[in-house]
């Protein structure tokens, strides 16, 4: 009789798990960081109204960046587009080379020997101090961005997918072995699956990378004015003191990065929702 | 005179033993575990194990239990000795913990075994069907293991193990993980199927009732160096019932081996 009692217990649990979530709970959700927005903003307001009331031009007025951004929407624009395509690129080749490198690290203990001690120190390398280097090499560019962009963006994705893909549990693993499965059905159905969320947790961390890192790179090419993306674009607002729109700049990259993360995430939760705990909705 | 009859008992004596052999399902041969770094998990062992025989390795921790038994199922290599088994015969391991796949649903964690011993989709579908409702968990296929109880993924852990009909099943404690309640509840059924399935078992358990219970022979063993002590047959017929775990010849049979176990744990 028990038995039967703790069953249907249970199913009434599965059941509740697949409930929608009211527009209620969503509020309460969303509504905290909506006020902080609002008094951080209203903060920012006060002290540039007494403070810096005459001094707006160490911080503006949130409506002063407002109006910056207004009235210079294809700038803004165009250094969004720029920058938007220096970081996809950069992060694009470091979720390539990134993930195989980890999946091939994993699957050979001798290459994994080899090789992660300096993946582990390259990561401790400061990468913004071998821009200069790079620029060096591949010309004052967009291309050189990308790299460095890559480079910012590799590590966390490599680091993150090979401690996913090392950490299978053990009694897995000896069932896969117990049933003769092929080292590709044990990574297809076993290794990779359970290495997703570490791997996202990597991608979470690059994406946002990606963006500072074009912006470091755009810092160093420097010139290229007009053209430039977000980073050069803020160069030459700071140095014609036009703090408004040099805010304006900072927002629009701030939000290009969290656009990345966002996308990121969303992406990640689509794929764990079922089942890992970091992307499961509270159940109370 | 003498010849013939001296060819007879020959005869007799080498019929019985292939009568014998035909019998012996697992037969582990002096097979021991030394480390690499000189640690002895498992002195020579030599075990007998038949067709269809449910045998119990019961001991403290670090007696080598789990180690025969992963010898046994092929995980890990005697230093010495070996073990003799039907290749062809499907064995099915069930582990301490469920080994679910979270990512899986109920239904496709009782698929994998099947999908990886290559079985026919099809016909894998209605043993996994089977599988579930022997094991009480029809109507949650596609429930996620997070949503099951401990009780239940362990149910569902047998079920995944049944799926592919095995010859040779063999359990390393698997129902030590859940509460007292349940695990006489899994230990009734497992018997229930065994008595249906008929597949020769090997349950690795520290549990002393729950191994006289379940087997018709319980192996002691010791720790430092793991080695077996002693094998007991169990008196009890079968089909047991839930009330034979309270009756004074069960008890018995309990105080002799329990005695045994804590002299065994002095010495």
């Amino acid at each position: 009789m028990s038995i039967t009692k703790s069953l249907a217990g249970a199913q009434g649990n599965v059941q509740s798990a697949g409930t929608k979530i009211t527009t209620r709970e969503r509020v309460r959700e969303i509504l905290p960081p909506v006020v902080v927005l609002i008094l951080i903003i209203f903060a920012w307001w006060l002290i540039s109204v007494t403070i810096y009331a005459d001094k707006n031009y160490l911080l503006p007025r949130p409506m002063q960046v407002l109006h910056a951004a207004l009235s210079n929407p294809g700038l803004l624009w165009q250094g969004f587009r720029i920058t938007l395509i220096e970081a996809t690129m950069g992060f694009g080749l470091a979720i390539i080379v990134g993930l195989l490198s980890a999946i091939i690290m994993s699957l050979s203990k001798p290459l994994e020997r080899s090789f992660y001690p300096y993946a582990v120190l390259l990561q401790t390398v400061p990468v913004i101090a071998i821009a200069p280097i790079i620029v060096l090499w591949f010309g004052y560019n967009q291309r050189a961005v990308v790299i460095i962009a890559f480079m910012i963006a590799i590590f966390p994705i490599l680091n993150n997918s090979l401690l996913g893909l090392l950490s299978t549990e053990r009694n897995q693993v000896d069932l896969f072995r117990m049933h003769r499965a092929s080292k590709l059905t044990e990574f297809v159905k076993l290794r990779l699956p359970a290495a997703l969320p570490s791997i996202f947790a990597g991608l979470r961390i690059s994406a946002g990378l990606s963006v500072v890192g074009a912006i470091v790179g755009e810092f160093i090419i420097g010139s290229g004015g007009a053209d430039g993306g977000l980073g050069v674009k803020v160069l030459y607002a700071q140095a014609r003191m036009a703090t408004g729109l040099l805010f304006a700049e900072v927002l629009v990259a701030t939000l290009l990065g969290f656009a990345f993360f966002m996308l990121v995430t969303v992406t990640g939760n689509r794929l764990i929702r079922n089942w890992h705990e970091s992307a499961l909705r509270k159940e109370n | 005179m003498r010849a013939p009859l001296d060819s007879q008992s020959k005869f007799v004596a080498k019929e019985k033993e292939n009568q014998i052999k035909s019998l012996t399902h697992i037969n582990v041969l002096g097979a021991s575990k030394i480390y690499p770094n000189g640690t002895v998990a498992l002195l020579p062992v030599d075990l007998q194990i038949q067709k269809g025989e449910f045998v119990s390795l019961l001991g403290p921790s670090g007696c080598g239990k789990s180690t025969l038994l992963r010898i046994i199922a092929g995980l890990s290599s005697a230093t010495e000795g070996s073990v003799q088994i039907p290749t062809t015969d499907r064995r099915a391991f069930v582990f301490q913990d469920p080994t679910l796949l979270p990512w899986r649903t109920v239904e496709s964690n009782a698929l994998l075994v099947c999908e990886l011993e290559g079985l026919d989709k099809a016909e894998s579908k209605i043993r996994v069907t089977e599988a579930l409702q022997m094991v009480g968990l029809t109507g949650f296929e596609k429930a996620y293991p997070r949503n099951l109880s401990g009780g239940m993924k362990m149910r569902l852990s047998l079920a995944r193990a049944l799926a592919i009909r095995p010859i040779m099943f063999l359990m390393d404690e698997p129902f030590s993980a859940v509460d007292e309640i349940t695990r006489e509840t899994l230990q009734d059924e497992l018997l229930r199927i065994w008595g249906i399935e008929g597949f020769t078992s090997v349950f690795v358990t520290h549990n002393l009732y729950e191994a006289i219970y379940l087997s018709h022979r319980v192996v002691v063993m010791s720790a430092r160096p793991g080695r077996v002590e002693k094998i007991f047959d169990i008196p009890f017929e079968y089909p047991r019932s839930p009330d034979l775990r309270s009756t004074p010849e069960f008890m018995n049979v309990a105080k002799e081996i329990g005695t045994f176990l804590r002299e065994g744990a002095i010495s």
